[in-house]
């Protein structure tokens, strides 16, 4: 075998993680802007969930590096110059993305809190809430982007950031739902909000979008061994029963109208789209290097 | 301006004798690693964080039992994928064309072991950093040429000058073509691949029955357009999210002061 794992499940779950974060905190700032007092609670709940995943995995990335110790290479240089970026490669601006990330969604969330104890503050959360919704796009972006800027026959594809960038919002979608559910069982409520079906409603579509753009990345790509073995014998089973069906077509169809109300159910739900897209970034990771 | 220094691996005279994998190993005290028989000569099966050049054994299905040799190795590229995708900028590209990797920079991160269209550089889990070929530069440096071209019995790796390497290497082709006249001239691959390669081969036969890239491109060249590719969809249905979430919030009547609390 002439290549090895380079990446392995630690990047895995990075690429999974970055995409939930961002996607939370996309759905956040949309529900901030455009939901009105109806859906603060959507946006309090992606604002909550939004920075801790991404930071969960950029420390998942620095541990999994070789010389974990010599991260700050990636943000300071020495000699001309004191911070290190090289506007070429995909991962520098993707580790100055997730930095600025992180931060912003620290600071939004931080907002969120104020706005909502303290009652101001409502602009500011809102600005700061527009630089960090077009960081977290980015973010969804750049996992994608990464892959397929190598030169790896399954990776290489340009549909692989648009897979990547709508998981990340089915996901962040799911998320939220995912919070307001267990709210609800915690408190031992026998229905969830209205808004939460409206969630799975929304996401149902978002889903059914992105089965459309894997079903076109996987055509596009059916030329490689790589992609014939990813929905083939060696990762099939994840492939279809995991991503397909579970990941994409179960919630597909449980959102549809927008009508289920039970926490349970959509508890279950949400975490088989989370499961999905854990499982999607980690076939096509490990399908590129085996 | 330094003159680029650039290497020509003539392969019609390599006798696949690995005098150069042995030199470059006791040159740059890299290890001898643990090996298997995989049914083919070529030891170690690949390239590795401690072998940074590999005598590749080639046998052609095309019907006639024969042998076709090349040297794998960094080729230092001019356009080097490495040196683009480093984020620490440990991977760099000196004036002289040598393209080295900073082994005090190196965070091991393995972009560039996922990025490099020839497969090159490995990462070594010892050290923590990705490594390969230096073009021997410690010797280079000095005077003295790489320690493979200085191992090599016949001639076959020459080392200088990229100008004056690229004349040896047009004279080679002539000297070769005047031999085999039925045959096209051998091609001088590296010659304008990627900017131009610091290491050129002198091919009599197809580059990719060396396991070459006919065609070698800079996998990060439609990067601008992948980003917009992964942005629009994402910006549709966010702004779709946007409509629905608009819509709602007034049919049902909640009254809004467009998101502030």
């Amino acid at each position: 075998m002439e290549h090895h794992i380079s990446w392995g499940i630690p990047v895995a779950f990075d690429l999974f993680l970055a995409g939930f974060g961002a996607g939370a905190l996309l759905l956040a700032v949309v529900a901030d802007l455009f939901g009105g007092k109806r859906y603060q609670k959507i946006m309090r709940t992606g604002a909550f969930i939004a920075p801790w995943p991404v930071l969960l995995g950029v420390i998942l990335l620095v541990v999994d590096l070789g010389n974990p110790l010599r991260f700050w290479e990636f943000l300071l240089r020495k000699g001309p110059g004191i911070l290190m970026f090289n506007p070429d490669s995909v991962m520098s601006i993707g580790v100055w993305l997730l930095t600025f990330f992180v931060i912003l969604s620290l600071v939004y969330l931080v907002l969120c809190l104020v706005s909502w104890v303290f009652a101001w503050g409502a602009k500011l959360r809102q600005l700061v809430g527009v630089v960090a919704f077009c960081f977290a796009l980015l973010v969804t972006v750049y996992t994608g982007v990464l892959l397929a800027a190598t030169p790896n026959p399954l990776w290489n594809s340009v549909l692989l950031p648009a897979v990547f960038s709508i998981s990340a919002l089915s996901t962040g979608i799911a998320g939220v739902v995912f919070v307001l559910a267990l709210g609800r069982i915690y408190k031992r409520a026998v229905k969830i909000d209205p808004f939460v079906s409206e969630l799975e409603k929304i996401n149902s579509r978002v889903i059914g979008l992105l089965l459309l753009i894997i079903i076109l990345f996987v055509l596009a790509g059916i030329g490689s061994a790589q992609m014939r073995m990813i929905i083939g014998l060696r990762f099939g089973f994840l492939w279809w029963i995991g991503i397909v069906g579970l990941g994409l077509i179960v919630p597909l169809l449980f959102g549809i109208k927008g009508k289920a109300n039970k926490p349970q159910a959509s508890l279950v739900v949400s975490a088989l789209v989370l499961l999905g897209g854990f499982l999607l970034r980690y076939v096509i990771l490990m399908g590129g290097q085996i | 301006m330094i003159a680029k220094k650039a290497m020509l691996i003539d392969v019609s005279k390599c006798m696949a004798c690995r005098a150069c994998q042995v030199a470059c190993k006791q040159w740059n005290q890299l290890p001898a690693e643990k090996t298997h028989f995989t049914g083919s000569y070529q030891n170690p099966p690949h390239l590795s964080a401690t072998t940074w050049t590999l005598i590749n054994f080639i046998e052609p299905e095309d019907g006639e039992t024969r042998w076709l040799f090349r040297k794998q190795q960094c080729l230092h590229c001019a356009e080097a994928t490495c040196v683009l995708v480093c984020p620490t900028g440990a991977a760099k590209r000196r004036e002289d064309g040598i393209v080295v990797i900073d082994q005090k920079a190196c965070t091991g991160c393995k972009d560039c072991v996922e990025s490099c269209p020839f497969n090159t550089p490995q990462y070594d889990p010892e050290t923590g950093t990705v490594r390969k070929c230096t073009f021997c530069l410690d010797r280079v440096e000095n005077g003295l040429e790489p320690a493979c071209a200085k191992a090599c019995p016949t001639g076959a790796i020459t080392f200088g000058e990229r100008e004056e390497i690229l004349q040896l290497a047009r004279k080679r082709q002539s000297v070769l073509a005047g031999e085999n006249p039925a045959d096209a001239p051998p091609r001088i691959y590296g010659e304008k691949e990627l900017g131009g390669l610091g290491v050129m081969y002198l091919l009599p036969e197809k580059a990719s029955a060396y396991g070459l890239l006919e065609n070698p491109r800079l996998p990060i060249r439609n990067v601008v357009f992948k980003w917009i590719v992964g942005i629009i969809p994402a910006a549709a249905v966010l702004y779709g999210i946007r409509r629905y979430l608009r819509e709602k919030k007034t049919v049902t009547g909640v009254k809004s002061d467009s998101g502030g609390d």
